[in-house]
């Protein structure tokens, strides 16, 4: 369903054919270079595919009177949202892991724990949806929405690049603290095997989760305190 | 989904209600009370309370103050019980455009509990030919025609519709009129806003027309119309004095005639009055008319005064 407006299907496409074509001008070596460039496209596409789709969707199915209706159904408030959030995360979640299939197949090693590659993409796509979420509460059409959702996109991927390039540990901290950033710290570690310097005496492993949670929450307690089921009025 | 509660047993039950939109006082102390098999007409300006009122009785909105009861629950704590029991047709559609006439009817099975058939569903309100149309190539009034039909999924025991009908063409009309007439027959009550006060003549037996946030007047059609003074009017010739008596008012017309206009909610009595006067003092009335006060005369009379609530402000 999702798939069937053209705006929401192409943004979708967009993240994931930018990650490959990066890949193939790229060119990285090695598993720290395919590391470093799957921890940053696969946080950039999770924004562009997940966070920015939910927003557009959630903002347009509010203007639309959509969310205003299914909230006459037996559906509960959660569920509502769920529902509209839950094809974008799949869909999300099913792009990243083909997009990093493509870099194997381009011939990335193989990730050297690709157990832990679950954690950022599971808790990432969670991340975007309650994220896109609360910026629909911003934005008021679509058109707003294509500008409500750059601070973030630009934000952490900004962080993303500085953290996965190799910084000292202050502003390691504090770049894992820009909400979606320990994505890509966790994809790093996940592909080289190798984490990164601990902050605050926390394992990379341990920290990103904790902040992926942290920020999951937050998002959820901020959506909830803007939400509106109608248009402004 | 009917016949679990006793007949007398009210559908909604809603006291005191007040909401706020932040100083802005959008409902007012009202009082609404609807029974099964009642088609209730909910009447008023834009901004009158109307909306708000609506959305307070289906849950969506925590009243400032006050009590709802729907089926004897709280809708804010009980809605998805509630709503398993109530359809509702909102001022906008909000269906996804991307989906078809039936895919639209089959994901609002999906969401209810209620059961029902597809193609029947969608034949009862005149779309059976368009079931495979993407909802974004309806017509306005077609797209009206589904959200009936989604509305009326599995036959709820409440249907609460604001302002169905506007902008519908004849036709789409029809078909909310007989369905509203169905649903009344089958034993639902249905709660419907308006702004066709030939609808609610038509279809409530019971009205509340709102003002300001509050209640103005509620009651059967006879009774509201009662509540305003019926009037008979009749013109004099020219010369002759018209008589002195209570409610009468007297206004200048062609040829030196003189109107009377003689006003009363007593409409039998006001006319023996003006025509015994005139039989006993020998005079002719011209253009004796006499009318009871039409639901216009008492929306534009209650919509335009300050005076409201009171007695008759319990919409019972």
């Amino acid at each position: 369903m999702v798939l069937r407006r053209r705006t929401v299907a192409l943004s979708m496409l967009a993240g994931p054919l930018m990650m490959v074509f990066f890949a193939v001008v790229v060119s990285p070596e090695g598993p720290e270079g395919w590391g470093m460039l799957a921890g940053i496209s696969g946080l950039i596409g999770m924004l562009l595919s997940v966070y920015a789709s939910a927003a557009t969707v959630f903002t347009l199915r509010r203007e639309s009177g959509a969310l205003a209706r299914l909230r006459t159904t037996e559906l509960s408030g959660a569920g509502i949202v769920a529902a509209t959030g839950a094809p974008l995360f799949v869909v999300g979640m099913a792009q990243t892991l083909l997009v990093l299939a493509v870099f194997v197949a381009l011939g990335a090693p193989a990730p050297a724990q690709p157990l832990l590659l679950v954690v950022p993409i599971v808790l990432g796509g969670a991340f975007c949806v309650v994220a896109g979420a609360l910026t629909s509460t911003f934005s008021s059409g679509a058109e707003s929405v294509q500008f409500t959702v750059l601070p973030l996109v630009i934000v952490a991927s900004v962080a993303a690049n500085l953290l996965a390039t190799g910084v000292d540990p202050a502003l390691r901290g504090a770049l894992l603290l820009v909400p979606g950033t320990p994505v890509a710290d966790l994809i790093v570690t996940a592909w080289t095997g190798v984490p990164g310097p601990a902050v605050a005496g926390l394992a990379p492993t341990v920290l990103g989760p904790l902040l992926l949670v942290a920020w999951i929450a937050i998002a959820v307690l901020g959506a909830a305190a803007r939400w509106r089921w109608t248009p402004r009025g | 989904m009917r016949g679990r509660d006793t007949p007398d047993e009210p559908v909604i039950e809603a006291h005191g209600l007040e909401f706020r939109y932040g100083g802005t006082v959008a409902v007012d102390d009202v009082e609404l009370v609807v029974h099964p098999g009642e088609v209730f007409g909910l009447l008023g300006t834009n901004g009158a309370g109307k909306t708000t009122t609506l959305e307070l009785v289906q849950g969506f909105r925590r009243p400032d103050a006050g009590t709802v009861r729907l089926f004897g629950l709280d809708p804010v704590t009980a809605g998805r019980a509630v709503r398993r029991r109530t359809g509702a047709v909102l001022q906008q559609a909000g269906f996804l455009a991307e989906l078809t006439v039936a895919e639209t009817v089959r994901m609002t099975a999906a969401l209810s509990s209620r059961s029902d058939d597809v193609d029947e569903c969608i034949t009862r309100v005149g779309l059976g030919h368009r079931r495979d149309v993407a909802v974004g190539q309806l017509s306005g009034g077609e797209r009206r025609r589904l959200d009936i039909a989604t509305a009326t999924w599995g036959g709820p025991d409440l249907v609460i519709m604001d302002e169905p009908t506007t902008g519908l063409d004849p036709e789409s009309r029809r078909v909310l009129w007989a369905m509203v007439r169905r649903l009344r027959a089958d034993g639902a009550a249905v709660v419907l806003t308006t702004h066709y006060l030939e609808e609610v003549e038509a279809l409530a037996d019971r009205l509340a027309i709102m003002h300001a946030g509050r209640v103005a007047i509620a009651g059967t059609l006879e009774s509201v119309l009662a509540s305003r003074p019926a009037a008979v009017t009749a013109e004099l010739d020219a010369g002759v004095h018209p008589p002195r008596m209570p409610g009468l008012s007297t206004a200048a017309a062609g040829q030196g005639r003189t109107v009377l206009r003689l006003e009363s909610t007593d409409l039998t009595r006001a006319t023996h009055t003006l025509t015994g006067w005139a039989l006993e003092a020998g005079v002719r009335l011209h253009r004796l008319r006499a009318t009871e006060a039409g639901l216009d005369e008492v929306f534009h009379a209650v919509s335009g005064s300050t005076d409201v609530a009171g007695p008759t402000g319990v919409a019972r």
